[in-house]
Parts: C-alpha cells; structure tokens; sequence
C-alpha cells in the first residue's frame, strides 16, 4: 500500500507524501505518550511544521523515517517534560517520560523501525501474529477477538502475553533493560 | 496487577484501578518494567502502517496547506483574503490531491479556480464553502471557483458525483459535464459523467433538477424524485429508478442489481483503473446481482462473482490488465 519514500532532492518535493505516508503512525506513536488526543495532534502538527518550514534546507543524512522518528520522540519528550499538569496526572506523565527516555530507538539506528517491528511481529507463531493484529493493529477488544475468531478470552489473553513476551526480547534493543537501577523521583 | 496493564492500555481501567496500579508501579521494579515494556511496545508497533492511516492523513493534510496558503495571502492581499479558499475537505481514501490555484489578481479579487480529483478505487467527501457537500467517486474530478458568483453557482464534473446542493433560490447551482448541464436550486442527486465514458446519467432523490444540453436551459427536462435521465443515441431520456443502491458508493459500497456481466467488467475497469479482458463467453448470458466493498479492491469482486458462476482470471502486475477465462 506505502511505496518507499526516497528523499532524494528534498523534502519539498516530497512533503505530501510524506505526510500522507507518515501522519497517522506519527499520530499514534505521539498518543502513547502525551496524554490528551489534542495534545497529541499538537506534537505531530509541530513535527510538520518544522519540516515545512526547513523544507528548501533540510538535508536528511540517515532514513527518513529514522529522522521522523527522533522529531516526533524528541517533540513528545518536550511536552512531557515541560507540561505543568493538575496533580492528578502528574504520576501518570512521569510514567510516561520515563518510559520514553528509555525507549533506545534513536537518530543513529540505522535500521528502520517499521522493518524493525514488522520482522519481530513475523516472527510470532502464526495464531499468536493474527491476534495480536488483531488486537493492536486493528484495535480490536479481546472480547471481539475471541468471538471472531470463536476462542475463548482466555486463550486470547494467553496468546496477547506469549506475543508480547516475544516481542519483547525481539525487540530488546529498543526496550529498557535496567529499570531496576533508575528510580522515579 | 498485571491485568491492570493490560486494562489501562485498552482504556478500561477504572479510575480507582488506576491508582491502584500506579502505587504499585512506584514500588514493584517488576511491575514498572512491565509497565514500560508494554508502554513502548506499543509505541513501536504505532509505526506498523493501517489501512485506514492515508485516508485521515489526507485530509490533515489539506488543513495543514490550507493553514500555510492563508498565512502566506495575509501579508501581500489581505483584502482579498475573505476569497481565500475556504473550502473544507475531509477526504476518506485518497491522497493525490490536485488542488490548484490560480494567482489571484491584486487590484480586483479574480475567480479562481480549485481541483480535486480522487484516484481509482477511492472515493472523498467535499465541503464548499457555499454549504454544498459533494460525494465524488473514483477517478472523479471537480471544478469549482474559490468563491461562487452572485446570481449563479457552477462547478465542472468529470467521473460520478452526489451532490448534497444548499438551497439558494438567487444563485442557482450549475454542473457542466462533457455530456449535459444540470441546474439546481437546492436537492440531492447523483451524477454519473465520466469524460470519454459513452454513458451520462442523473438520478433524482430530493427536490427538483432540470437537465440539458448546450448553454440554454429552454428545451431541459424537469425531473422529480425517483426519476432520472441518461442518454440514449446522444439524446437525453427520462425515467425512473426504484433501487437506490446504485448510491451506496458513498459508503463505499458498489452494488449491481441484476445486471449483465459485462455492465460489472465495465464499472470495476472504470472505477479502478484497470483493464479487464474478457474471454469466457458463457458469462455473458448471466445477470448478477450484489454488493462490493470499493476498498476489498476488483480482485475480492471478481473472487466473490467466482463463487456464482466458475471462471478463472489471470492479473497481470505489470501491465495493469486482469484476463477472465
């Protein structure tokens, strides 16, 4: 469905098809951690904003959706760190921070993330791939889940943590290792 | 607590449950890992794309240059800037936008003219800025003025339109198409007029159109719900419709009651840009009937109408053309 995008030239050229290809993912990726759908929007508005306004300049050395990537983090990282926020939310952002500070995907990794993630989700057993699509991708509850595909909740719960399980040593490098060391305050 | 996490991600969690988990965080360095863990798996798996993500971004898309285009008219023509396009799109499944604007003149505001075309297999919603809202299907293209004139409202169609026409007994709403000209006062109707399409046709759901050819309205035909016109040997016809499902394309459905095969092989070619050759003659004694969802795309169509009648097809990546057998 997504052609590869080549930067080649600049960004002018390829604003709307980045924005087009991009926006969404940029979207979800900034609703993970900022906490309000409109604050989210604001993140990925800004991304866009930055690269439309350096469009004649920008000269993007590593892959496009790298640098995409580090815009929409270091954005996100921004809000979380500046907002002043009611008390009530207060422990939850700085979950949230935390969580991002250690999310290792960086300017420098050469690989590109959605390859990343696609080949770790292709290596789930097959049952276990199509819930967790189910389930992530397409935003299912586990409950639709087990009755679409006539299992129980159970088994949905079960394979949910066998795929997250995997994932996550699959994708280890990008995930925290020594939480156990850093406190939160 | 475990299964805390997994509710506060789906957005279930309780706010009671909430605090809960969240002092446990603080103090479980088990829990907080998984806590992040979960936290950023999710967020890498945001970057796995979905069908639905290009046909929001579109329209995100729009807003953001219709943003950037007012800015960049303020300084220079800021008279002129109530006749900066204030036309809203939200688009569904599309993203090869046209949207051309001609310069503006500085002394006096000129018309000028946007275009929006869909691709094949998609279809979008336009807003303009009259109130009028227009369903365009795949590969349609309008034309329309940034700002309509007093005493008349015109707009060119090339491909299938329903038009939504805000009531303004002043300006009549005018839609010129290769074939025949519609004028309106206000109503809901269906155009079908693709250019180089051999067929033309209107459908009437509410109020009243006059259709006609050439400049002037005198010799139109004036049809009422449930009626319609096509053109028959060049020259327009009226009848009438019962089924209105021919119009589910707005909701990205295409479906076809009791028709020939040949009238399906045409309209998928149409609507998705594709060649479909023919060579199982059989299939041309049977009429079917059936609904299609526009974005399964014409080879799940072509799966489904298997099932009916056997017959195989071979597509053909490279030059675009599908061979039925």
């Amino acid at each position: 469905m997504s052609k590869p995008i080549s930067i080649e030239g600049s960004i002018r050229n390829n604003f709307d098809r980045i924005y087009v290809t991009y926006y969404s993912r940029m979207l979800r990726f900034a609703r993970e951690y900022v906490l309000f759908e409109e604050d989210a929007e604001n993140v990925v508005q800004d991304v866009f904003l930055l690269l439309w306004e350096k469009r004649e300049v920008l000269d993007i050395q590593v892959s496009l959706v790298s640098y995409l990537f580090s815009l929409v983090k270091n954005r996100s990282l921004d809000y979380l760190r500046h907002k002043v926020v009611a008390e009530e939310y207060k422990q939850e952002l700085t979950f949230k921070l935390l969580a991002l500070e250690q999310l290792n995907y960086t300017l420098t990794s050469e690989e590109d993330i959605e390859k990343v993630v696609a080949n770790a989700i292709d290596k789930l057993p097959e049952r276990c791939r199509e819930i967790f699509l189910k389930s992530r991708i397409e935003g299912m509850k586990y409950r639709e889940i087990a009755d679409e595909l006539d299992i129980s909740m159970n088994t949905v719960e079960n394979q949910m943590s066998i795929a997250l399980k995997k994932l996550r040593i699959e994708l280890k490098d990008y995930l925290p290792l020594l939480l156990f060391l850093i406190s939160v305050k | 607590m475990y299964e805390l996490i997994t509710k506060y991600f789906y957005g279930e969690i309780t706010a009671k449950e909430k605090k809960q988990l969240f002092a446990a965080i603080e103090t479980d360095a088990e829990l907080k890992k998984e806590f992040l863990s979960v936290q950023n798996l999710r967020a890498l798996t945001s970057w796995i794309p979905t069908e639905e993500d290009e046909s929001v971004a579109v329209g995100k898309l729009l807003e953001f240059k219709q943003a950037r285009r007012e800015k960049a008219f303020a300084i220079p023509y800021k008279h002129i800037l109530g006749y900066a396009a204030t036309v809203c799109i939200a688009v569904f499944s599309t993203w090869m936008i046209t949207s051309r604007t001609e310069q503006p003149v500085v002394e006096e505001p000129a018309i000028a003219y946007e275009e929006f075309s869909t691709p094949s297999g998609q279809r979008a919603l336009l807003k303009l800025h009259d109130g009028t809202t227009v369903w365009l299907n795949a590969r349609s293209t309008l034309r329309y003025p940034n700002h309509f004139g007093k005493n008349e409202r015109k707009v060119e169609l090339d491909g299938e339109a329903f038009f939504e026409v805000k009531r303004n007994e002043k300006a009549p709403f005018v839609i010129s198409t290769e074939k025949a000209n519609i004028k309106v006062l206000g109503t809901k109707f269906n155009v079908f007029a693709y250019k180089g399409h051999e067929e033309f046709n209107t459908s009437l759901v509410e109020g009243a159109v006059k259709v006609y050819q050439g400049e002037s309205d005198a010799d139109a035909l004036n049809i009422t719900p449930h009626e319609c016109v096509f053109l028959s040997d060049g020259k327009l016809v009226k009848s009438y419709f019962d089924n209105s499902d021919f119009l589910l394309w707005k909701e990205g459905i295409y479906a076809f009651d009791d028709v020939p095969f040949s009238y399906i092989i045409k309209k998928l070619e149409l609507y998705y840009d594709i060649t479909i050759i023919q060579k199982n003659k059989k299939l041309d004694q049977y009429r079917f009937s059936g609904k299609f969802r526009q974005r399964d795309g014409v080879e799940s169509v072509l799966q489904t109408l298997q099932k009916v009648y056997y017959f195989s097809f071979v597509k053909d990546e490279e030059n675009n053309c599908i061979t039925i057998r």
